[in-house]
């Protein structure tokens, strides 16, 4: 039994953090795991992505169409590595749009959110979409956003740990702010759950 | 902070494949370790530099990588253990000392990292560093995970003493990078007394260097025996006894394992970590129970071409596919796909399908790097730009600050290496008529450029130079350098002033600038270039990446448009670059999140449009 889960956003967003919560994870759960980062020039306000491996694996690069859960930090990035989502797979995707420089300068049109989700949409994926800043602003941290889009990959049930587990992960790895942190990962399980559950009008998925 | 040091021994710490190497490291008993910083090795260095104190070990960011290499081999000579790391293009820089310093021979363990880069992902090139084992005549070890670095780096300590060589570790950004399980053991302090022995020299005159070459040779001979007896050097059998198997090593490995499972395929790997010299009575036998041997290695056919050698001179008649047989690519990392349409090609008649193939998208907008919001070196370029127009040629360096070779800059007409922007520009200075503006950051300056400057000097070139200096090395992540009045414990260290040196040198024209006050920067760039004389321009402001976690806070008040002054002009999109202002639909607006306040985009604004956002 392997879990893919294939991490995208822009550098300087924590993704290399939430990796790291993900790989406590399967230290809490005595599984293997493998994490792909991507360190150096790219961390530089480009495209950053990192790869979270569950199980029987030795490459932690994912291969095409594989991925479990694709966790999108920002929905242009999110639609960028849609391909690497399986039939089956999810994606959690962060709303707020960071428009890359190079759209600006080459006065070119940064496309419609809703636009990029319904592109992952429409290959058959469940899209839970969700604005994990305004979220985060409810605990009154903005920086516990990732823990907000923490709580939406558990609500997937895609990775075989319990709430407690995914709880302890964030004790034993977030350095401060604990509190908010879990509140915001609670709210994000509870706004995924609706999503992922088809009661949300809003749901896409 | 969390430290390599943190597991306890018997524990499962989850580490990052450099970080392993730095652990494996201080279990080792490691007295010195030295690096220059460059991705993807940067982390074994910093990850020493933090528990360095705590175990008694000296640590450096040496000025550049031959001198980190020359620093380690002293402490080596002295008897204690040694590690030095680089990026691949760092090993060249090395390579003066490094392919001579097996002749001469260590006494405690020297271990060499070499961390490459296939694909480029942050490099200027995908140079194969497996050469350097053959280059040099050195022995090899290849780690394909965090864990086998771990292991593998003790044993090449082990390994160097033996046979009183240095040793190559050799990963790549795919080991570097990539976090996994490893079961630590004991760090332990150095109990070596450090002794330098005079009666033996080591100086290799021509008549000691031909000896030497010979025991050298006698030496490898004595590795590949080690090579055969390695448990770096073993097969994996998956599913059924098969006629089929693949010869792998490094990252190599784990995309043909995954292949091979994902497509259900018997078959026998010949996984190989001791890679230098290779175990050629284990290949030999490993090829007659086979009929088809698929050879796995990203870039270089190296093992291919050796085993290729191999199985002629011994008559092995089996089908060898590889990258001469055109299934494999010298260009780029490899991944599962690769491997996968490769082993199904060659072993099953038919390659998998894959959905990406079914679905296409539409094309997106890149989102490549860029310099950071506030960066003084995006705003130096801007300043450079009004103060020249552009009219001159730009050879560049390599930084952050690369990055100023593209849009909206356009200010790198050349990158080729560290320091060659200097003497590339005076070798251009010479022939043409346009002014020649050179670029090099303030640790490149230290790494590379001191002796190209000499010669500007000497050779009586006539270009401007301007040095991009944030106070640290940025780009690897604020490691110190000799510029800095730090050094890599955070302790005060003597701080070389860049403008001390290049006085020293006797460039007369000599201006510093802070880029952040901008009209004065502009000016002083137009007044030196209209001099058209060797001249040398310090562009000085702290990175701002850097100020901000020093501070704890960003460098000033958040900066908005005023929608009803703005002009659309594009001046601060088109001019100063600043990534934290979006134009969309011809509508300019400072991200709030991105903005660090450094107020530049409220000084270049024609029409006062910007200011302290209310």
């Amino acid at each position: 039994m392997t879990t893919n889960i294939f991490l995208a956003g822009v550098g300087g967003q924590g993704i290399l953090s939430f990796a790291r919560v993900l790989g406590e994870l399967a230290m809490i759960k005595k599984v293997n795991v493998l994490i792909g980062e991507t360190h150096g020039m790219a961390q530089r306000g480009g495209s950053v992505i990192a790869t979270v491996r569950y199980g029987d694996v030795h490459s932690p690069i994912i291969a095409r169409g594989k991925s479990d859960i694709l966790v999108g930090f920002e929905p242009l990035e999110a639609a960028r590595y849609a391909y690497m989502l399986s039939r089956t797979g999810i994606a959690i995707v962060n709303t707020e749009p960071i428009v890359p420089y190079s759209v600006s300068a080459m006065r070119t049109k940064y496309p419609p959110v809703q636009t990029l989700l319904k592109m992952i949409h429409d290959r058959g994926n469940v899209v839970v979409s969700l604005n994990a800043t305004e979220i985060a602003e409810k605990v009154k941290f903005p920086l516990a956003a990732n823990s907000v889009m923490l709580g939406a990959v558990a609500a997937t049930a895609k990775i075989d740990a319990q709430l407690d587990e995914f709880r302890q992960a964030i004790r034993k790895t977030v350095p401060r702010k604990i509190k908010e942190n879990l509140m915001a990962f609670d709210l994000g399980y509870e706004h995924a759950v609706r999503i992922i559950s088809g009661k949300n009008p809003e749901s896409i998925g | 902070m969390r430290t390599i040091l943190q597991g306890k021994p018997g524990t499962e710490m989850l580490l990052l494949g450099n970080e392993a190497i730095a652990r494996g490291a201080i279990e080792s008993g490691i007295a010195v370790a030295t690096t220059y910083p460059g991705t993807p090795a940067s982390e074994i260095g910093d990850s020493i530099a933090r528990i360095a104190p705590d175990l008694g070990i000296y640590f450096e960011y040496s000025v550049n990588e031959k001198v980190a290499l020359e620093v380690a081999v002293g402490a080596s000579l002295a008897g204690l253990r040694t590690i030095s790391s680089m990026k691949h293009v760092g090993v060249n820089v090395a390579s003066d000392s490094l392919l001579s310093l097996p002749y001469m021979g260590i006494v405690g363990g020297l271990v060499l990292v070499s961390a490459d880069d296939p694909s480029c992902h942050s490099s200027q090139n995908e140079q194969d560093n497996r050469y350097y084992s053959r280059f040099a005549s050195i022995p090899m070890l290849e780690p394909s995970s965090p864990a086998e670095a771990y292991e593998m780096v003790k044993f090449a300590f082990e390994l160097s003493e033996k046979l009183s060589i240095p040793v190559l570790l050799r990963e790549t950004t795919r080991i570097a990078h990539s976090r996994g399980v490893v079961k630590v053991g004991e760090p332990k302090r150095n109990d070596r007394q450090a002794r330098f022995d005079r009666e033996r020299k080591f100086i290799l005159l021509p008549q000691v260097a031909r000896r030497k070459h010979a025991e050298l040779l006698e030496k490898m001979g004595q590795a590949e025996a080690l090579s055969e007896e390695s448990p770096f050097n073993r097969i994996v059998t998956l599913g059924e006894k098969s006629p089929f198997g693949i010869i792998a090593s490094s990252a190599g490995f784990n995309y043909a394992i995954d292949a091979c499972k994902e497509l259900s395929l018997s078959v026998d790997i010949l996984k190989l970590g001791f890679t230098h010299p290779l175990p050629r009575r284990m290949i030999s036998s490993f090829f007659k129970s086979k009929e088809k041997v698929l050879i796995v290695e990203e870039l270089e056919p190296i093992m291919e071409n050796e085993i290729r050698a191999l199985a002629e001179r011994e008559g092995i008649d089996v089908e060898i596919y590889g990258k001469h047989s055109g299934h494999l690519s010298r260009l780029y990392e490899y991944d599962q796909d690769i491997l996968s349409e490769a082993i199904g090609t060659i072993f099953l008649g038919s390659a998998p399908k894959r959905r990406e193939e079914e679905i296409a998208f539409p094309e997106l907008p890149q989102r490549p790097p860029v310099m950071c919001p506030g960066c003084p070196h995006a705003v130096t370029y801007y300043a450079v730009k009004v103060a020249t127009k552009g009219a001159a040629v730009f050879p560049n360096d390599i930084g952050c600050y690369s990055l100023g070779a593209v849009a909206p800059y356009n200010m790198g007409d050349t990158m080729l290496c560290m320091g060659s922007s200097i003497g590339i520009a005076e070798g251009l200075s010479k022939v043409l008529s346009e002014p020649v503006i050179a670029f090099i950051g303030d640790s490149t300056f230290f790494h590379a450029g001191l002796p190209a400057l000499a010669n500007a000097v000497h050779g009586g070139h006539k270009m401007m130079l301007i040095v991009l200096d944030n106070s640290t090395t940025a780009m690897t992540g604020h490691q110190p350098h000799p510029g800095t009045n730090v050094n890599a414990f955070g302790e005060a260290a003597p701080a070389l002033r860049i403008e001390k040196i290049v006085e020293s040198f006797g460039i007369e024209s000599l201006r510093i600038i802070d880029p952040y006050d901008f009209k004065d920067a502009v000016r002083a760039i137009k007044e030196e270039f209209e001099q058209k004389r060797l001249s040398v321009i310090i562009s000085r402001r702290t990175c701002a990446l850097l100020e901000i976690a020093e501070r704890g806070k960003i460098l000033g008040k958040r900066r908005a448009i005023d929608q009803a002054k703005c002009k659309k002009c594009g001046t601060c999109v088109d001019g100063l670059g600043c990534p934290a202002i979006a134009r969309q639909e011809n509508v300019y607006e400072i991200n709030e999140i991105l903005c660090v306040g450094c107020g530049v985009c409220e000084q270049i604004c024609p029409h006062g449009a910007i200011g302290v956002k209310k």
